[in-house]
C-alpha cells in the first residue's frame, strides 16, 4: 500500500479501531497507545499489507497488543466505565443501550471482543477468527453463547423493571 | 436448507450475525410466519445486537503521514531534457559562431591586400561618414545578379567592423593598379606627386610610415564631412575627381597607403600567402564610384566598389557568383598654404 493508501486507512479506520479498543480497556489512554501502535506498525509494514486488508490487519495487531498489554498489567478485567462521549449513542433507547452496555460488561473478554468487532465493525465469522486467532466455526460457537447470555441478562433485566 | 423447531435457534442467531444468504433469510422470515410463537424470541435476539457508539480519535492528524507528490516527469527524464538542451544550445552556439568566423576570414583572405592605415589614422581622417556612405553604397549596389549573396553580407561585415572597413580602405592600391581604370590610376599618380612634393615641402608633418606617401595631416576641425556626393554606380566610368586641386593648387593628402599595413592589425589567422590577387579580366567592369564632397574642408572623400572574379577565367564566363567584391575608400582634403 502506498502512503496515500496508509493516510486513507488513518481517515477510515481510526476511530472505529479506537472505540474497539476503548471497549476492549474501558482506559482512555490505553486505547489511544494501542491506536497509535497499530498505525505504527501498519506503515511499518505498509509495503508488505494489502491496502483491501488493511483494516484486518489493524485490528488484528491492535488486539494482540490489547492481550499483551493486559497480561504485562496483570489486568484482563475490563471496566464498565466509558467515556462520556459513549453515551451520546445511536440506536436503541438509551435505557436499552445502557442495559445492553452492562450485558455487555458481563462477557467474558472474548466473548466480549467477539460481540463488538461482529457488531460494531462488522467482520464476518471468517475475518473476527483471522484477527483473534479462532476458526470460523469456533468465532460462531462463541458468539452464539454471547448472544444467548445476554438475551437472557435482557429478559431478567426487563422482568426486573 | 430445513429449519425445525429444534434448530431455530441457530438459524435466529445467524440472521442477527448477518450470516445467512438471501434465499436462507427469506426461508427464515417464512419459518417465522409459519410459528408466531417463536416471533418474540427472534426480537429478542435482536435486542442484543449492540449499536457502535459514536467515538471519535480526536488524533488522528498525528497518525497522518506526509505524502510525496510526484513531479509531472520522473527525475531521470528532467535529467534527460537538460542535457538535450544543453547539448543543442552549444550545438546552435557553434552553428552561429563558426560561419561568421568563417565569413570574417574569408573576408580577409578575399578583401584584405594590404590594410592601409592603423586605427588611428582611420579615425582622423573618417569620423564616421566613410562606413556610413560604405554601407550605403554597397547595400545599394548588392540588389545586382550580378553579386552573390554572400557579398552583401560581407559588405555588411566591412561596414561594420572597423577592422575590416580599413581593410577596404586600403584596396584603393589594386583599383588603381587595375589596368580598367587607368584614368584613375593616372590621377593617382599626380596626386602622388603633388604628395611627395608636399611632403618635402613640409618636412615636419607627421611621418607615420616609412612608405607613405602624404604625412599631411588631416585637419580634423575642418573635417566636418557636411557633404555631396554623386553615385557613378553600375558603369565603366572612371573616378571623376574633382579638379580642385588643380583648381587651388594646393596639395592634395591621400589619407591611405596600401603599403602602410601594420602586422599586428592582421587576425593571426589569415596569412599574406592567402591573398588571391585576380588578374584584371576581360570581363564587364561594374565597378562603383561613390565621391562626397566636403564644402567646408574642402576634402573629397571617394568609395570605389569593383567587382572581380574570384577564380579562373572559366568561373568568370559559368556566371556571376564567382565574384567578389573589392571596395576602396579614400580621401583628398586641400588646405591652404
Amino acid at each position: 500500500m502506498t502512503a496515500e493508501d496508509y493516510n486513507d486507512c488513518v481517515r477510515q479506520y481510526a476511530d472505529g479501531l479506537y472505540r474497539f479498543m476503548l471497549k476492549s480497556t474501558g482506559q482512555v489512554e490505553d486505547a489511544r497507545d494501542l491506536v497509535q501502535s497499530a498505525f505504527e506498525k501498519l506503515w511499518e509494514h505498509r509495503k508488505e499489507v494489502n491496502a483491501s486488508k488493511s483494516k484486518s490487519y489493524l485490528f488484528t495487531i491492535a488486539y494482540h497488543k490489547m492481550i499483551d498489554l493486559g497480561r504485562k498489567n496483570g489486568r484482563i478485567e475490563f471496566r464498565a466505565f466509558l467515556p462520556d462521549q459513549i453515551s451520546a449513542d445511536r440506536g436503541p433507547t438509551p435505557r436499552l443501550r445502557q442495559v445492553l452496555e452492562d450485558a455487555l460488561d458481563r462477557l467474558n473478554e472474548k466473548q466480549r471482543t467477539l460481540v463488538m468487532l461482529k457488531d460494531y465493525e462488522g467482520y464476518s465469522y471468517e475475518e473476527i477468527g483471522s484477527i483473534t486467532g479462532m476458526n470460523a466455526g469456533q468465532v460462531k460457537i462463541t458468539l452464539h453463547r454471547a448472544r444467548i447470555l445476554l438475551k437472557q441478562y435482557l429478559v431478567s433485566v426487563e422482568n426486573v423493571i | 436448507m430445513n429449519i425445525t423447531r429444534n434448530n431455530y435457534e441457530e438459524y435466529f442467531l445467524l440472521s442477527i450475525d448477518r450470516e445467512l444468504s438471501a434465499d436462507e433469510q427469506e426461508a427464515l422470515e417464512s419459518f417465522v410466519r409459519r410459528h408466531p410463537d417463536l416471533e418474540k424470541e427472534l426480537d429478542r435476539l435482536k435486542q442484543t445486537v449492540n449499536f457502535p457508539p459514536e467515538i471519535i480519535f480526536d488524533n488522528k492528524n498525528s497518525l497522518l503521514r506526509e505524502v510525496k507528490k510526484r513531479g509531472f516527469l520522473p527525475v531521470y527524464w528532467i535529467r534527460i531534457a537538460a542535457s538535450l538542451i544543453i547539448l543543442l544550445a552549444g550545438a546552435l552556439i557553434l552553428l552561429i559562431i563558426i560561419p561568421s568566423k568563417n565569413i570574417s576570414h574569408g573576408q580577409t583572405a578575399d578583401r584584405i591586400i594590404k590594410p592601409a592605415r592603423d586605427k588611428n589614422q582611420i579615425k582622423k581622417s573618417s569620423p564616421g561618414m566613410i562606413a556610413d556612405e560604405v554601407k550605403n553604397a554597397v547595400r545599394g549596389e548588392d540588389s545586382g545578379p550580378a553579386v552573390k549573396s554572400d557579398h552583401a553580407v560581407n559588405s555588411d561585415h566591412t561596414v561594420k567592423s572597423d577592422y575590416v572597413v580599413k581593410a577596404a580602405s586600403g584596396m584603393i592600391a589594386d583599383q588603381v593598379r587595375n589596368p580598367a581604370t587607368d584614368q584613375v590610376k593616372n590621377q593617382a599618380s599626380d596626386l602622388k606627386k603633388n604628395q611627395v612634393d608636399y611632403a618635402k615641402a613640409n618636412p615636419h608633418s607627421s611621418n607615420q610610415d616609412a612608405t607613405q606617401i602624404s604625412n599631411g595631416e588631416t585637419n580634423e576641425k575642418n573635417q566636418q564631412s557636411i557633404a555631396l556626393g554623386s553615385v557613378l554606380g553600375n558603369t565603366n566610368k572612371p573616378l571623376q575627381l574633382p579638379d580642385l586641386a588643380k583648381e587651388t593648387a594646393l596639395p592634395s593628402t591621400i589619407n591611405h597607403q596600401p603599403s602602410t599595413i601594420s602586422s599586428t592589425v592582421l587576425p593571426s589567422t589569415v596569412q599574406p600567402s592567402t591573398v588571391n590577387r585576380q588578374p584584371p579580366t576581360n570581363a564587364p567592369d561594374e565597378s562603383t564610384s561613390i565621391l562626397v564632397f566636403d564644402n567646408k574642408s574642402k576634402a573629397v572623400t571617394g568609395f570605389l566598389r569593383k567587382l572581380l572574379p574570384r577564380s579562373s577565367g572559366d568561373d568568370v564566363v559559368s556566371g556571376s557568383h564567382q565574384k567578389k567584391i573589392s571596395v576602396s575608400i579614400f580621401q583628398f582634403s586641400m588646405s591652404k598654404q
